[in-house]
C-alpha cells in the first residue's frame, strides 16, 4: 500500500516538476529574446541625442528586428546573431554618433551656403510648406510641416501657446505632417520653461511620441505630459 | 543655386574599399545593413560606424524601405545608395589603393639558365 502511495507521489510530483521545467523554460526564452533588445537600448543611450533618431531608431532598431525575424525558426541562432549585432553597436555607438556628427555638421556646413530654400522647393513642385494653428480654448492644434524654412513659425506658436492664461496647455502636432528634430526639442526647451503648477499636455503620434521620448532621455520634465494617439499621418 | 550634393573627401582604408566595392559593383543598387555584413563578412561593429561615416560625408544617401512595417511585423529598414558623384571618387580611390597595396613584379619571371 506504501508503495502504491509512494509511486502516485512520485509520477505526480514527476508532473510537477515537467510543469515547472516549462515555465521556467519559457520565462527565462522570454527574457533571453529581450537582450538583444537591451544592449541595443543601452547602446542607443550612449549616442549624441540628437543622432538618436537617425541612428538608433531609423537603423540599428529596424535592422535588429529583421535580423530576429530571419532567425525566427531557431532561437539560440537568433539569440546568439541578435546579441553580436547589438554588442557590436555597443562597442561602436560612440564612433557612429561622431562619424555622423563631425561629418554632417561639416557637411552641411558647406552646403548651407550653396542652399536656396525657394529654388529648392520650386523644383521639388511641392509647395512651400509652413504651419498653421488654430487655438481652441487651452489647446492648440497644429498642421502643417516644421522643418528649417518653418522653425521662426513653428516657435512663434509655442510662445502664443505660452501666452494662454490656462494652468493646463495642450499642443496638438498629431495633424503634422513633418515636424523636424529641432522643433521636438523646442517642444521640449518650452515644456520645461513652464512655471509650475502649469502643465503642457503633448498630443502626438505614437511614432512622434517616441521620437520625443527618445530625445528626452533621462530628462524628467515634471510639467510635460506626452500623449501619444494612435492615428494615421494626414496627407501632405 | 539649388545644393546638388556636396561631397567631403575620404581616406578610404582597406575596409571601407570593400564596402564601396560591393555599391560599385551597381551602384544603381540600394544595399541594407544586414545585406553589407553578409556580402563583406564584418561585424556591426565596424560596418555600421563606416556607413555612419560613408553617409555624413556625402558619399552615400539613405532612403527607406517600401514595406508597409503592419504587415510585415517590423519597422521599415534603412537603405543605402551610392551618390552619382561618389561613384567617380571612389572608382579612382579604390584604383589608388589597389596600386598602393599591389606587390612588385620581379625582375626575373624565370630562372636565368646556368651550366647543366
Amino acid at each position: 500500500m506504501s508503495g502504491l502511495l509512494w509511486g502516485i507521489v512520485g509520477v505526480l510530483s514527476g508532473f510537477g516538476l515537467a510543469a515547472i521545467g516549462d515555465m521556467v523554460s519559457e520565462e527565462v526564452r522570454d527574457r533571453l529574446d529581450h537582450l538583444p533588445h537591451a544592449i541595443l537600448r543601452l547602446a542607443g543611450r550612449r549616442l549624441d541625442p540628437a543622432k538618436r533618431v537617425l541612428l538608433y531608431e531609423e537603423v540599428w532598431l529596424p535592422d535588429l528586428a529583421y535580423h530576429l525575424r530571419g532567425d525566427e525558426a531557431r532561437p539560440v541562432t537568433r539569440l546568439y546573431h541578435g546579441t553580436c549585432f547589438a554588442l557590436g553597436m555597443l562597442a561602436s555607438a560612440h564612433r557612429s554618433s561622431r562619424n555622423l556628427s563631425s561629418a554632417t555638421s561639416q557637411h552641411l556646413g558647406d552646403a548651407t551656403s550653396q542652399i536656396s530654400i525657394p529654388v529648392l522647393l520650386d523644383a521639388s513642385q511641392h509647395g512651400h510648406p509652413g504651419v498653421h494653428a488654430s487655438v481652441n480654448g487651452n489647446q492648440v492644434l497644429v498642421t502643417g510641416e516644421s522643418d528649417r524654412v518653418t522653425w521662426e513659425s513653428f516657435d512663434d506658436v509655442l510662445l502664443a501657446l505660452g501666452r494662454l492664461p490656462a494652468p493646463e496647455l495642450v499642443l496638438d502636432i498629431t495633424g503634422m505632417y513633418f515636424i523636424d528634430v529641432y522643433s521636438m526639442d523646442a517642444v521640449l526647451r518650452f515644456a520645461a520653461s513652464l512655471s509650475p503648477p502649469r502643465q503642457l499636455e503633448v498630443r502626438c503620434r505614437l511614432r512622434q511620441g517616441a521620437h520625443l521620448r527618445i530625445l528626452l532621455g533621462k530628462r524628467s520634465i515634471t510639467q510635460l505630459s506626452i500623449n501619444a494617439l494612435d492615428v494615421e499621418r494626414p496627407h501632405r | 543655386m539649388v545644393y546638388c550634393g556636396a561631397m567631403q573627401d575620404l581616406d578610404i582604408t582597406p575596409k571601407m574599399a570593400v564596402v564601396l566595392k560591393v555599391f560599385l559593383e551597381d551602384p544603381s543598387q540600394s544595399r541594407y545593413g544586414f545585406e553589407l555584413m553578409k556580402l563583406t563578412g564584418m561585424a556591426s561593429g565596424s560596418l555600421y560606424p563606416m556607413l555612419a561615416r560613408l553617409e555624413g560625408a556625402g558619399w552615400l544617401t539613405r532612403g527607406k524601405e517600401d514595406v508597409d512595417p503592419r504587415a510585415v511585423g517590423r519597422p521599415a529598414r534603412t537603405h543605402y545608395t551610392i551618390t552619382g558623384a561618389a561613384v567617380g571618387a571612389a572608382r579612382i580611390q579604390l584604383a589608388e589603393l589597389s596600386e598602393r597595396y599591389r606587390p612588385p613584379v620581379p625582375g626575373r619571371l624565370r630562372p636565368q639558365a646556368g651550366p647543366a
